[in-house]
């Protein structure tokens, strides 16, 4: 059996004029970290969009686990937005019944777990959360699923260092075996030690993608100096 | 799934339309103290009021369609693991359960501001004509209502989804909503215009007509009822294939 994810083949989508993404194709496959990396405007939530079932209108292949994103994937995929998705009057503890009714694969308990550790009151309106603590309970209720894969769009941007660490320990302590994460970023130097592979784009393209550490040795440089070259205007 | 929808749409706006009805209500036993604004609860009073509560209604729903599916909070909605169709569904049945919440309210209230005695109102209350003439208004207003919110859906989705021309994709889409609801209303009082005279079909529904005539009436209401359930069909179906197809949430 493949142990392909996500299998991305010539996808192209424009916003009228303008064209995001140009023929992008990559896969990832089971038990990868992969950093999809590029600048503001490069295509990064477009794909990841795409991935989530949240863009219809593209053409080319986009598989989760061989099928084309739809209701099946949705329940496969643990998608955290860029931006706040719950509803402002929502308590926290709601929020965790919500996606316990809707995600099979929820861990209810784990979620709980988490967001005692990150200091998240379950009692509180989400409105009444600050920027930190809304994006920490994205995160928990995203980890707290038992995904095949993990989409994560600009997980630490907004978030001052020491939060970031946070953030990071909580993907990595709760990403279980069998499952991948693709985790968009535009801030490398603190996450890049985590990815196994990477995905550079630019304005839509794939502009250099592989193995993380054989790119590392291969130019001689980090994942950042590497990002920094390539995006150097 | 649909029910678990149907739940989480029910949050969603339940305070807002909640405090509607109390209000609506209030207005009912506020009024008649009120000597001033005395107005007789006539049948035009009910009318009236039923309209601003429908506009008013239909207004916080369609914002709830738009921000619930195509604002942020459609990355949450899109996401889950359910159809399209039966997130449509759901903010239909949803919209049709609210605005049938603020009529029995228009209802209640126009039962207060006659002032009624306990022994008249159990009257009323025990009476079978009484509650055929409440099920009649009923089924009317969701004739017209319903297609209507279908209409406005359909135009709100297929705005909101467009890239390029927005301007003249917003004048397309309110089009839309107008002449589709017009066809559809017009559609389903085909059978009680051909009466041509209004009044003589809504005095054959209750009071002193024969049997037959009182089945008349009802079977055309209920002809009415099944035409504009069937544009709404049409509506939910062309709502549903532009988010299915053409999905850009922004």
């Amino acid at each position: 059996m493949s142990d392909v994810i996500l299998d991305i083949k010539n996808v192209y989508k424009s916003y009228g004029d303008n064209d995001v993404l140009k023929n992008v194709s990559f896969s990832v496959r089971q038990n990868r970290i992969v950093g999809l990396l590029g600048p503001n405007g490069s295509g990064k939530t477009t794909l990841i969009k795409i991935i989530s079932g949240l863009l219809s209108d593209y053409s080319g292949r986009a598989e989760i686990c061989g099928m084309a994103p739809c209701v099946e994937t949705k329940a496969l995929v643990s998608y955290l937005p860029d931006r706040m998705s719950l509803p402002e009057w929502m308590t926290v503890k709601m929020a965790i019944r919500l996606f316990a009714d809707f995600f099979a694969d929820f861990d209810t308990e784990r979620a709980r777990e988490m967001l005692g550790t990150l200091g998240v009151s379950p009692d509180k309106r989400i409105g009444q959360l600050s920027k930190g603590m809304k994006e920490k309970l994205q995160l928990c209720l995203c980890m707290s699923r038992r995904a095949k894969l993990y989409v994560l769009d600009e997980p630490i941007a907004g978030v001052d260092p020491a939060a970031r660490d946070v953030i990071m320990s909580t993907i990595l302590g709760n990403f279980g075996e069998g499952s991948s994460i693709l985790l968009s970023t535009h801030i490398i130097s603190d996450v890049e030690q985590i990815f196994d592979d990477v995905i550079l784009l630019r304005e839509g393209r794939v502009e250099l993608m592989g193995d993380a550490e054989e790119l590392r040795r291969e130019h001689g440089k980090s994942i950042d100096q590497l990002f920094r070259g390539v995006f150097k205007c | 799934m649909l029910g678990k929808l149907l739940k989480l749409d029910i949050m969603f706006g339940w305070k807002k339309f909640a405090a509607m009805a109390v209000a609506v209500v209030m207005t009912g036993i506020v009024l008649p103290y009120i000597r001033k604004f005395y107005v007789f609860p006539t049948w035009g009073f009910f009318v009236g009021l039923c309209l601003i509560i429908c506009a008013l209604c239909l207004y916080v729903c369609c914002q709830y369609f738009k921000s619930n599916l195509l604002g942020s909070e459609g990355y949450l909605m899109f996401t889950l693991p359910v159809k399209s169709g039966s997130i449509v569904l759901s903010k239909l049945i949803t919209a049709v359960f609210w605005i049938n919440v603020m009529f029995c309210a228009a209802g209640a209230a126009v039962v207060f501001k006659m002032q009624y005695t306990p022994a008249e109102l159990f009257q009323i209350i025990s009476s079978v004509d009484m509650w055929k003439r409440v099920i009649f208004m009923l089924i009317l207003c969701n004739i017209v209502v319903i297609p209507i919110i279908a209409s406005v859906y359909l135009a709100v989705s297929s705005r909101n989804i467009t890239v390029k021309n927005k301007l003249l994709n917003g004048i397309i889409a309110e089009i839309i909503a107008v002449v589709g609801s017009w066809i559809a209303i017009r559609a389903s009082f085909w059978g009680i215009e051909l009466y041509n005279d209004s009044e003589y079909y809504m005095s054959l529904r209750m009071d002193s007509a024969s049997k037959h005539e009182f089945m008349t009436a009802w079977m055309i209401l209920i002809i009415g009822f099944a035409i504009s359930m069937l544009f709404t069909a049409i509506y939910g179906i062309l709502t549903n294939l532009i988010i299915k197809k053409r999905l850009n949430l922004k």
